[in-house]
């Protein structure tokens, strides 16, 4: 219950900040860049008739809209990963510092509703981030050139969970650091895991096989598993002749494991920030 | 321990990262006084009200507000608090920001709706309640935030510095209203340097200095005991031997006689010595100009208690 006024303080709070405003207005522009790319390239190959000859034997026209698909999910997964950090990086930190959060804690409700009510008003808003953003792309691509992805409702699902395990990074630093030191955590921990994901990439590839590079890669992925949640994705999303899926999906694709230890990896993220909130002074 | 206690705490101590807070607090305020709280500076006043309400955990000691252990929620259900820096979330409008924490208190919508106008207009904000606490002074903050410290009727309201940011006009107001809470058998904890107000708002003062009480009075207790009188007389006799008559002669009234700036002072025990040391000047033959008690003010109280060196 008092959760839930917490929650509705949060996304109330966003709204009224111009938050939610101007996540709408930057995805209606990225969506309506991809659009209107797509439709571009999608008018002329049409007014020649498909592909080129030449082209045709290597790759089929789904082949195209599968590529063009993968490359606006990789930017919309981009950014989703880091509106889950800059939009919930100051709402503990900045409240704490400011003390803002002392009239609010001295209420009849406890610590943890206090912070579960914020996460969930954060965990609402970025499904919805989710669904117009990644689900936007899909959708827009659907319907120019007629090509859906089958595997959409696991590939949004993947996304919302990666943005997850990024929120509850978040929470876990604004329950001890500043707001900038938290972004700092939350930034700092998803490059560490994209790095990880490339090292294991080029590790695992055909030329190079390193089995260290592949370890090191792994545990970049077990300290942080949004990169693996993501590479997980891919694989669901990507054609064999994409060529995305020779540089992401192909080489050493997560096993479905991934998705119960991100799961987890999340859970205990959140726990541990309840516990940490718990017994902080304010 | 008693329910009848509003506040009750023992040996409750605060170290931050090795740097002691508040030492060793221990003391019960009964239900329906009016507390002030006074020390220097850093003598943890403020630590000391976060223990009580559960923002920080004591390091060790214990305490109990309203009868229930510092920390449980229930006892928080019945007390107010308007915090030291009154910073609340400026993007809500004033009626909005106490809906929100009449909401979190669990006050019914319609008890909402009738309390909220009237406590803006309580402190005087009846206007100014569609505006954003953005647009606020600092003194119509801490109104504001008055109004949300008395939303749910507390049995027990603390106040951490109340009108460090109002006006003279503010200033009366939150009088006025300690008076009201008086009235209506609310517990006040009032955290104040201000002591011409505590002194005119309390039944009873504590003194804190390093976070330990150093001494607990009744305002009602201020100027018995010790008065203080200084006597203005027309020519102190001449020669020591005259004067230390004189003084030995003030002696059996009170303690400390002596002559300061051509004035005679001692420090009598009674008021009662007063006109008996005017009768027996006068039969000295000596002309009496004036014979004053010095009040004790909670100032002096304050800075003979505490120090000059504000117990830094």
């Amino acid at each position: 219950m008092a959760a839930r006024i917490i929650t509705g303080l949060t996304i109330r709070e966003a709204r009224r900040r111009k938050v939610l405003w101007g996540l709408l207005i930057l995805s209606a522009l990225f969506l309506g860049l991809y659009a209107l790319g797509l439709n571009f390239v999608y008018t002329e190959i049409m007014s020649h008739g498909g592909l080129p000859r030449g082209a045709s034997r290597l790759f089929s026209l789904n082949d195209v809209w599968n590529f063009w698909l993968t490359a606006a999910l990789y930017g919309a997964n981009f950014l989703l990963v880091m509106m889950a950090v800059l939009i919930s990086v100051d709402t503990l930190a900045g409240e704490i510092s400011s003390g803002t959060i002392q009239s609010i804690a001295v209420k009849p409700l406890r610590r943890h509703e206090i912070l579960l009510g914020k996460w969930l008003g954060f965990v609402v808003m970025l499904a919805g981030y989710t669904l117009l953003l990644a689900g936007g792309v899909i959708a827009i691509t659907s319907l120019i050139t007629g090509y859906t992805l089958a595997a959409w409702l696991p590939t949004l699902a993947l996304m919302f969970l990666e943005a997850l395990v990024l929120l509850s990074v978040s929470f876990v630093g604004g329950t001890r650091l500043s707001t900038l030191a938290t972004g700092v955590l939350g930034f700092g921990l998803f490059g560490v895991a994209f790095i990880g994901g490339w090292i294991e990439q080029i590790g695992s590839f055909v030329l190079v096989e390193s089995e260290a590079a592949v370890s090191i890669g792994r545990l970049a992925s077990f300290a942080m598993p949004s990169e693996a949640l993501w590479r997980y994705a891919l694989s669901g999303v990507t054609t064999s002749r994409n060529p995305f899926s020779f540089i992401f999906g192909g080489a050493s694709a997560p096993d479905a494991g991934v998705v119960v230890y991100a799961i987890g990896h999340a859970a205990a993220l959140l726990a541990l920030a309840v516990l940490s909130f718990r017994r902080r002074d304010l | 321990m008693t329910s009848s206690q509003a506040i009750e705490t023992a040996n409750l101590r605060k170290v931050y990262n090795g740097k002691v807070a508040v030492a060793d607090l221990s003391l019960s305020v009964p239900c329906g006084e009016v507390f002030g709280f006074l020390g220097p500076n850093g003598a943890g006043k403020t630590t000391a009200i976060k223990m009580l309400l559960g923002l920080a955990a004591p390091t060790s000691g214990t305490g109990r507000l309203l009868g229930r252990p510092i920390g449980d929620p229930a006892a928080r259900a019945r007390a107010g608090f308007l915090p030291e820096h009154f910073r609340f979330h400026d993007w809500l409008t004033g009626a909005e920001f106490l809906h929100l924490h009449g909401q979190l208190y669990r006050m019914k919508e319609a008890d909402r709706r009738q309390r909220v106008p009237e406590l803006l207009a309580r402190v005087g904000l009846a206007e100014h309640g569609d505006k954003r606490l953005r647009g606020y002074s600092k003194g119509m903050l801490q109104r504001i935030g008055l109004a949300q410290a008395l939303l749910n009727r507390p049995e027990i309201v603390f106040l951490d510095e109340p009108t460090s940011g109002l006006d003279p006009v503010g200033r009366i107001l939150v009088r006025d209203i300690i008076r009201e809470l008086r009235e209506q058998g609310t517990t006040v904890f009032l955290n104040s340097h201000l002591l011409s107000e505590v002194e005119i708002t309390c039944d009873r003062v504590i003194f804190i200095k390093h976070g330990a009480v150093v001494r607990s009075v009744s305002l009602g207790e201020i100027g018995q005991g010790a008065l203080p009188v200084e006597i203005r007389i027309g020519a102190l006799p001449a020669g020591a031997h005259a004067q230390a008559d004189l003084l030995s002669g003030l002696s059996r009234w009170g303690r400390d006689a002596r002559v300061e700036d051509g004035r005679l002072h001692v420090i009598v025990d009674d008021e009662a010595a007063l006109p008996e040391i005017a009768r027996w000047l006068i039969d000295l033959g000596i002309d009496l100009y004036g014979l004053i008690p010095q009040r004790m003010s909670l100032e002096d109280m304050f800075l003979q208690i505490v120090g000059t060196d504000g117990g830094l």
